[in-house]
C-alpha cells in the first residue's frame, strides 16, 4: 500500500473540506500515478506549532509516494492537477501549498526516519496512536487524522 | 521546502518555538541562499527520543545545484548548534538529520521548485 503524508494547520479547514481534499488526493493519485491502494495520513498541527517564513504558518504540505523511476512529465501533471483542485477547495494562495511526489525508496527513508529517532517505547506509543487513528477513521468513514504530539 | 520537523520530549513554549524557527530559517537561508519563504519549521512534542536525546530535527532539503556534501554537513552542524544556543539544550542531546531530494519532485507556488541556486528566475515568475 502506498502512503501520503499531509500536514495542515489544525482548525484551518472544516471536516467537510478535509473529506473533499482526501477524495481529491485519491482521485488524482488513481488517475495520474497508480491504482494501488493509497493510505492518506493527515497530521493536524496545533496552532503555534508550525512556522513558514518566520511567521505562524498557513501552509499545507502534501507528500505522496510513487514508484521508483516515475516519469517527470506524469509527476508534473499530477502535482499541477492536485494543486489546482486543492486551492479551489481551500482558497489558499499558491505559496501556501507545497506538494511532492517522492519515489518509494526515498519516501521510505523519510517515513522511517520519524520512527528511527524514537526509543522503543516512543515507537510503541507512535504505533498505538496510529492504530487507534486508523480504527477511528475506519469506524467513522473519515480520513486517518491525528495530532502529532504524542 | 525545506521542511524542518522538530520533535521534543517536552513541549517548548511558543516563544521558544518561534525563536528556534527564526534561528533555523536564518541559518538555512544564510548558508544556502534559499529564500526564507521556502522554509517551514514544524514542532511536535511528547516524543520519547532514543539515546536520551531531548530534541531531534529531521529536514528534507533540495539536493543538487550548488549544494555539495560539504555544504549539507556544514548546514546540519550549524542548525544543531543554533538550536542548542536558542533552547539551551546541550548539543550532545540533539540529533539533526538532513535528507536531500530532487527539487523537480516538489511543487510550490504552483510551479516545480527550482534547482538550488536558481531561485531568482523562479521567484520573479511565481510572484509576477
Amino acid at each position: 500500500m502506498r502512503k501520503a503524508l499531509i500536514a495542515v494547520q489544525a482548525e484551518q479547514f472544516s471536516d467537510a473540506q478535509i473529506q473533499t481534499l482526501d477524495r481529491l488526493i485519491h482521485a488524482h493519485y488513481a488517475q495520474h500515478v497508480s491504482d494501488e491502494a493509497l493510505l492518506t495520513i493527515w497530521n493536524q498541527l496545533p496552532k503555534g506549532q508550525a512556522f513558514t517564513d518566520y511567521k505562524d504558518s498557513q501552509s499545507s504540505m502534501i507528500t505522496l509516494e510513487c514508484p521508483n523511476g516515475f516519469a517527470q512529465e506524469k509527476r508534473v501533471r499530477m502535482l499541477t492537477a492536485l494543486e489546482s483542485d486543492w486551492r479551489a477547495t481551500t482558497g489558499q494562495n499558491p505559496h501556501e501549498v507545497m506538494l511532492a511526489l517522492v519515489e518509494q525508496d526515498l519516501f521510505g527513508t523519510l517515513f522511517a526516519s520519524n520512527q528511527q529517532r524514537l526509543s522503543w517505547m516512543g515507537r510503541l506509543n507512535l504505533i498505538v496512536k496510529m492504530i487507534k487513528s486508523i480504527v477511528r477513521a475506519r469506524l467513522s468513514g473519515s480520513p486517518v487524522s491525528f495530532n502529532p504530539n504524542l | 521546502m525545506p521542511v524542518y520537523n522538530v520533535a521534543t520530549r517536552r513541549p517548548l513554549s511558543y516563544e521558544l518555538r518561534k525563536e528556534t524557527a527564526r534561528c533555523i530559517t536564518d541559518v538555512h537561508c544564510g548558508l544556502t541562499g534559499a529564500p526564507s519563504e521556502f522554509v517551514n519549521v514544524i514542532f511536535m512534542h511528547g516524543h520519547k527520543l532514543k539515546s536520551g536525546n531531548a530534541l531531534s530535527v529531521i529536514c528534507n532539503v533540495r539536493s543538487g545545484g550548488n549544494r555539495n556534501a560539504e555544504l549539507t554537513e556544514h548546514l546540519r552542524l550549524q542548525i544543531l548548534e543554533g538550536i542548542a544556543s536558542v533552547t539551551g539544550i546541550e548539543t550532545d542531546r540533539i540529533e539533526a538529520r538532513l535528507l536531500g531530494f530532487p527539487a523537480s519532485w516538489a511543487m510550490e507556488g504552483g510551479e516545480i521548485l527550482p534547482e538550488p541556486g536558481e531561485e531568482e528566475a523562479w521567484l520573479s515568475r511565481t510572484h509576477a
